[in-house]
C-alpha cells in the first residue's frame, strides 16, 4: 500500500506455505510500514523472525520480536483488550503475528469478527499470517475475516471476505437462531424485554450471575435506545439471538437519534463506545450503524 | 435458576393502607375494579370516592359501566357501597385533613354501626396541586389519620395513583407517604417491623417512583423511636436495574449525618451493582447478611 498512512484498522490476512513464503509476502508490507513511521512488532517462531530479519537488512533494527508465547491469540478472551493495547503507543502501530495451529476455529472467528466490528477505528495494521496446511476450518476462518491480504506487492482486497451484513454489522458468528423479538415502544416495555432475554440466555446455556449480566446488559441498552428516540416516532425493536452453547445476542433497531454530548466525547476512543457489565457482557452503542448491541459470550 | 421475573405484585397480601399507582386511567381501573369485587365478595362496606364531572350522572361513571367492578350497581342499589363525589366531599368538608379525617370517621362509624363487618375505603387520585409545602402537610397528616383508622379498626384503605393525572410532585409525595404499602406494575413495597421490602422489578420505568418510596422510608425511619437508620429488605427484589440503584445509592448518600442504610439479604449480584454506581459509606450491610 502506497500513499498516506491509512486512519483506521488495516486488518490483512496473509495465507503462506512456509517461512519462506511468508517472508515473501510480508517484508513488502512491513517496509512499507517501517518506512512511514510505524512501530512494528513480528512475532513469529524464532526461523521465521530470523528469516524477517535477515530480508529487512538495517531496517529489521527498527522492529521489535517478542516472542510468541508473550502475545495473545484470537480466540482468548483477552484479545480485543490486547490489540488495543497495541495502539496506545501514541504513533502509528503495525503487528504482525501467526496464528497457532491449537486455536479453536469458532474462537478465532469470533475474536477476528469482534475485531472487524468494534476496533476499526485503532490507528493499526495488523497482518495475521496462517499457515495453508492449517486446520481447514480455521484456514476457512481466515479467508472470511480479512478484508485484505498481504502480497509481494502489495494490499489486496480479499475476495473471499465475507462481511456482516450491512443493516447489522454485528459478526456473523455471534448471530444465532432468532429466540424472540419484542416491540419497545417506551420503559412500560422493558419487563417483556427482560424476561424474554432470560428465557434466551437460559436456552443458551447461561447461568446465574452471568444470565443476570446479560438481562442487566440488555436491558441498559434498551434503556439508552429508549431515551434517545423520537417519542412521535416509529418504535424500537429488540431482536434477541441465541446459539446454544455459545453466545446470545441481542440488536435494537430503530429510528437514530443523535448522540448526546456525554457520548460525543468519546469519539477518538472506540471503546469509549463500550459499556462492560462483566467478563460476559458488554454493551456497544453504536449510533452509525443505528443500533446498540450487546455481545454476551460464554 | 431463580425466575428473574416476579410473578407480577398484586394486591393479595396488601396491608390495610395500600397505594395503587397506574401508568394509564385504564390500568388504575382494572385494578381498582379488582379490589372492590374482592371487599364486596368479602361482605365489606365499600365507600368509593371519585370524579363526576361537568354534569356527569353516577351511571355514566366508569364504576357502574362495564369496566367497573361486578356487582357494582346492585351493591350500589343496595348500600353495600356507597360513592361520593370529590366536588361534593370538598364542598361538605373542604379539601384540610380535619375534614377529611372528619368525613371518613364518620363513615367508618357508620357502617359499624350498620354491622358490616369490615369497611373497605379507596378514593381516585385527588388530583392535588401540592404546590406549596403546606398542601403537601395537609396532605401527609390525613394519609396518617387513614393509618390510624385502619389501625383502630377493620378498615381497609386503597388510595389510587394515576400518575398521567398527576404532577411529579403529587407523583412523589404520594409514593414517599404510602412507601411501606404500594403496588406499582412490577414492583411494590411493604414495611414490616422496623424493616421496609422493595418486592419485584425496579427499573428505569418506575425510577422516580422507586425514588420517592425510599426517600418516604428514610424519612419515615429518623422519626421512629428505633431510628434512624433505613434496614433494607433486599430478599424480594428480582431485578434492579442501574438507574434504580443509582437513585438508591444516592438517596443514602444524600442522607442526614448519622443516618445509614442497612442492607439485609438479597442476592450478590445487588451488591455489585451496588458497588458499580458508587456505594456511600453510609450503606452498611447488616450482621446477618449470608
Amino acid at each position: 500500500m502506497t500513499g498516506p498512512a491509512p486512519e483506521g484498522l488495516v486488518h490483512l490476512g496473509l495465507v503462506y506455505d512456509g517461512p519462506d513464503d511468508l517472508v515473501r509476502q510480508a517484508v513488502p508490507e512491513l517496509r512499507r510500514r517501517i518506512a512511514a513511521g510505524d512501530a512494528v512488532s513480528v512475532t513469529a517462531d524464532r526461523a521465521t523472525v530470523r528469516r524477517v530479519r535477515e530480508e529487512l537488512g538495517p531496517a529489521g533494527e527498527r522492529v521489535e520480536y517478542p516472542p510468541p508465547s508473550t502475545t495473545v491469540t484470537p480466540s482468548e478472551p483477552a484479545f480485543l483488550a490486547t490489540v488495543r493495547g497495541w495502539a496506545g503507543s501514541g504513533r502509528r502501530t503495525t503487528v504482525l503475528g501467526c496464528c497457532p495451529a491449537s486455536m479453536s476455529a469458532a474462537e478465532c472467528g469470533f475474536g477476528e469478527d469482534a475485531l472487524n466490528a468494534v476496533l476499526g477505528d485503532l490507528p493499526l495494521t495488523l497482518i495475521c499470517c496462517c499457515r495453508r496446511d492449517l486446520d481447514p476450518g480455521l484456514l476457512a476462518v481466515a479467508r472470511r475475516t480479512h478484508p485484505l491480504l498481504a502480497t509481494p506487492i502489495g494490499t489486496t482486497d480479499n475476495p473471499d471476505y465475507r462481511a456482516p451484513a450491512t443493516a447489522c454489522p454485528a459478526p456473523a458468528a455471534l448471530w444465532g437462531a432468532v429466540a424472540g423479538r419484542v416491540d419497545l415502544d417506551g420503559t412500560g416495555d422493558l419487563a417483556e424485554l427482560r424476561r424474554c432475554v432470560a428465557a434466551a440466555a437460559g436456552r443458551t446455556g447461561l447461568e446465574g450471575d452471568a444470565v443476570r449480566a446479560a438481562v442487566l446488559a440488555v436491558h441498559e441498552a434498551a434503556v439508552l435506545a429508549v431515551r434517545r428516540r423520537d417519542p412521535d416516532g416509529p418504535g424500537l425493536v429488540v431482536e434477541i439471538r441465541a446459539e446454544p452453547g455459545r453466545s446470545l445476542f441481542s440488536e435494537i433497531v430503530g429510528p437514530r437519534a443523535p448522540l448526546d454530548d456525554h457520548l460525543d466525547g468519546h469519539h477518538t476512543d472506540p471503546l469509549g463506545r463500550l459499556r462492560p457489565f462483566c467478563t460476559e457482557a458488554l454493551v456497544l452503542d453504536d449510533a452509525e450503524h443505528r443500533a446498540v448491541r450487546v455481545l454476551s459470550t460464554m | 435458576m431463580t425466575p428473574l421475573l416476579p410473578v407480577r405484585p398484586d394486591l393479595d397480601g396488601a396491608t390495610p393502607h395500600t397505594l395503587l399507582v397506574a401508568d394509564t386511567v385504564e390500568q388504575g381501573r382494572r385494578g381498582t375494579a379488582s379490589w372492590v369485587e374482592r371487599e364486596l365478595a368479602h361482605g365489606s362496606k365499600v365507600y368509593y370516592k371519585g370524579w363526576l364531572h361537568e354534569g356527569q350522572r353516577l351511571d355514566q361513571h366508569w364504576i357502574t359501566g362495564p369496566a367497573g367492578p361486578r356487582g357494582a350497581r346492585d351493591a350500589l342499589a343496595s348500600g353495600q357501597l356507597e360513592f361520593l363525589d370529590f366536588l361534593s366531599l370538598i364542598e361538605r368538608y373542604g379539601a384540610t385533613s380535619d375534614g377529611v379525617l372528619t368525613l371518613y370517621r364518620s363513615e367508618v362509624e357508620r357502617a359499624l354501626e350498620d354491622m358490616w363487618p369490615t369497611v373497605a375505603m379507596t378514593q381516585e387520585s385527588p388530583e392535588l396541586p401540592m404546590a406549596e409545602a403546606a398542601q403537601v402537610a395537609e396532605y401527609t397528616t390525613w394519609e396518617t389519620g387513614f393509618d390510624g383508622l385502619t389501625q383502630r379498626w377493620p378498615v381497609r384503605m386503597l388510595c389510587q395513583l394515576t400518575v398521567p393525572v398527576e404532577n411529579e410532585t403529587a407523583v412523589w409525595e404520594t409514593v414517599a407517604v404510602h412507601h411501606r404499602d404500594v403496588v406499582d406494575g412490577f414492583w411494590a413495597a411493604s414495611g414490616c417491623g422496623d424493616r421496609w421490602r422493595p418486592h419485584g422489578d425496579l427499573d428505569a420505568h418506575v425510577a422516580r417512583r422507586f425514588g420517592a418510596a425510599v426517600n418516604g422510608a428514610l424519612r419515615a425511619a429518623r422519626e421512629r423511636e428505633d431510628g434512624p437508620d433505613l434496614h433494607l429488605d433486599l430478599t424480594a427484589i428480582d431485578f434492579m436495574d442501574v438507574a434504580c440503584a443509582e437513585i438508591l445509592m444516592l438517596a443514602a448518600r444524600s442522607a442526614p449525618d448519622g443516618q445509614q442504610m442497612v442492607l439485609h439479604g438479597g442476592h450478590r449480584f445487588l451488591r455489585r451493582l451496588f458497588d458499580a454506581v458508587g456505594r456511600p459509606p453510609s450503606v452498611r450491610e447488616s450482621e446477618d447478611v449470608s
